[in-house]
């Protein structure tokens, strides 16, 4: 079943976000978001999360169904080191073996131990993509996980994360096209109208 | 910092040590009364005297069990209302104005207010205790509120167990708040748990060989007696410090 928002309105405050929106994702695919800054793409995201309420409306199809998130500002544990990090959101069953040989996969080899205070903003990115595509999940959202990746090592990571999601249901926040045709994903245009609501411009 | 550096600071103590001692030991001679000033190797030789006498360390053992006593229980106390007030709001405000009328209320008030309800024998755990727990209650409870809401959410998100939640979010996070109120803590205990036991007087205590040396002017016994509190302080606070900073370390492993 599809991931379904039926009739969702938001507003903060007098700002409304959502009035009366509807989007369908389809399940086991990567599902690229696009659309301008403020257009409400972190809080669509949010509201799949459950970490924002709507006003109306019904989210449907993730009833029971584990979802994970790679956030916009990481949210990892400073002080933890970065395996441990991506410890703290797996099940025991990876083990260290394994995780060491993830870590290699994002260029992240020898940096298992180290603080994440001690890692620059590209290396704390893919600690938070590696803690959201290894930890259990039905569902992975991703708010520009590839932010402050260069051209390189974007491709690399991209391949990594089409790989490891296979056969689940991604949703990503991107401002980039190129992404969305490397991830090979579906795409959801988010646009303003005249009342400054969001609605979808165009979906494939 | 490189060792030469940290050699010549370890010099530079020695060195404000001795020059204390040296201004002290010439202006006892100038005044040239021991009743008024005891020169420090007056006081050495009293302290030396005190080491003898079993008086000494059963007073000794006997306030600092007591002192230590109150300090533990104070500490957990302040922990588990500091968490239940993280956790419901009412609770909060409920404790918010005790603690503020412990805060304010002169230790001196609260010894007599003690002596009367429990006693003289175990008057300095109960003090030690009352001026532990609004020092840890008020800090822990700021450090947990200080927790970043993100890192909660994402927690949520993954479902971490309240164990891992515990161990590797809330305390490494609450542990500097916790880890200076201790500091200050121990120093409240030690200082109000002594002026507790001058003013109650209980049988073989710190407190009461400082009275005993106010009265018969021994001004030497009262430094020697001085001395010994500040510098079992000294130790117990360095031990508790250095346990503290293991354990912070063993949660990071």
């Amino acid at each position: 079943m599809s991931i379904v928002l039926k009739n969702i309105s938001k507003s903060y405050g007098s700002i409304q976000v959502f009035n009366d929106f509807n989007l369908e994702i389809t399940k086991n695919q990567i599902t690229c978001i696009l659309g301008a800054s403020g257009v409400g793409k972190t809080t669509l995201l949010n509201i799949l999360l459950g970490l924002v309420e709507v006003d109306s409306g019904q989210v449907l199809g993730l009833e029971g169904k584990k979802i994970v998130a790679v956030f916009q500002e990481d949210r990892l544990v400073e002080s933890l080191s970065s395996i441990k990090n991506v410890q703290l959101a797996c099940n025991n069953k990876v083990t260290r073996t394994k995780l060491i040989d993830e870590f290699n996969k994002v260029g992240l080899g020898g940096f298992e131990d180290r603080p994440v205070s001690e890692l620059s903003g590209g290396m704390k990115r893919r600690v938070a993509i590696l803690r959201a595509v290894l930890s259990e999940s039905d569902v992975i959202v991703m708010d520009e996980p590839f932010k402050g990746l260069d051209v390189e090592l974007k491709s690399k990571i991209i391949e990594y994360v089409k790989d490891k999601t296979r056969n689940k249901t991604v949703i990503i926040v991107t401002h980039s096209l190129a992404e969305v045709k490397e991830l090979e994903a579906n795409k959801v245009d988010l646009t303003f109208t005249k009342n400054n609501h969001s609605v979808i411009m165009n979906e494939y | 910092m490189n060792r030469q550096a940290r050699t010549k600071e370890n010099l530079y103590k020695v060195f404000a040590i001795l020059f204390w001692l040296v201004i002290w030991q010439v202006i006892a001679m100038i005044i040239d009364r021991e009743m008024l000033l005891a020169s420090p190797i007056a006081v050495i030789k009293a302290l030396a005297n005190l080491l003898t006498t079993s008086v000494f360390w059963q007073s000794l053992a006997s306030s600092f069990r007591k002192i230590v006593l109150g300090f533990l229980t104070g500490t957990l106390f302040g922990v588990f209302i500091a968490v239940i007030s993280y956790r419901f709001l009412l609770l909060r405000e409920l404790f918010e104005p005790l603690i503020k009328v412990i805060k304010s209320t002169p230790v001196a008030s609260f010894i007599i207010i003690a002596l009367i309800w429990v006693g003289s024998a175990n008057l300095s755990v109960l003090i030690s205790f009352l001026m532990v727990v609004p020092v840890i209650y008020t800090n822990t409870l700021r450090g947990l509120c200080e927790i970043d809401t993100k890192l909660l959410e994402m927690s949520h998100v993954f479902r971490v167990s309240w164990l891992k939640r515990a161990r590797y979010i809330y305390i490494p996070e609450v542990m500097p708040y916790f880890i200076s109120a201790v500091s200050v803590g121990l120093g409240f205990c030690w200082k109000s748990g002594v002026a507790a036991e001058v003013i109650g007087l209980p049988k073989n205590s710190i407190g009461e060989a400082l009275y005993e040396a106010k009265i018969y002017l021994m001004t030497k016994e009262l430094f020697a007696w001085t001395i010994v509190i500040i510098l079992i302080s000294v130790l117990f606070e360095r031990i508790i410090m250095a346990l503290l900073k293991w354990i912070q370390k063993q949660l990071l492993l």
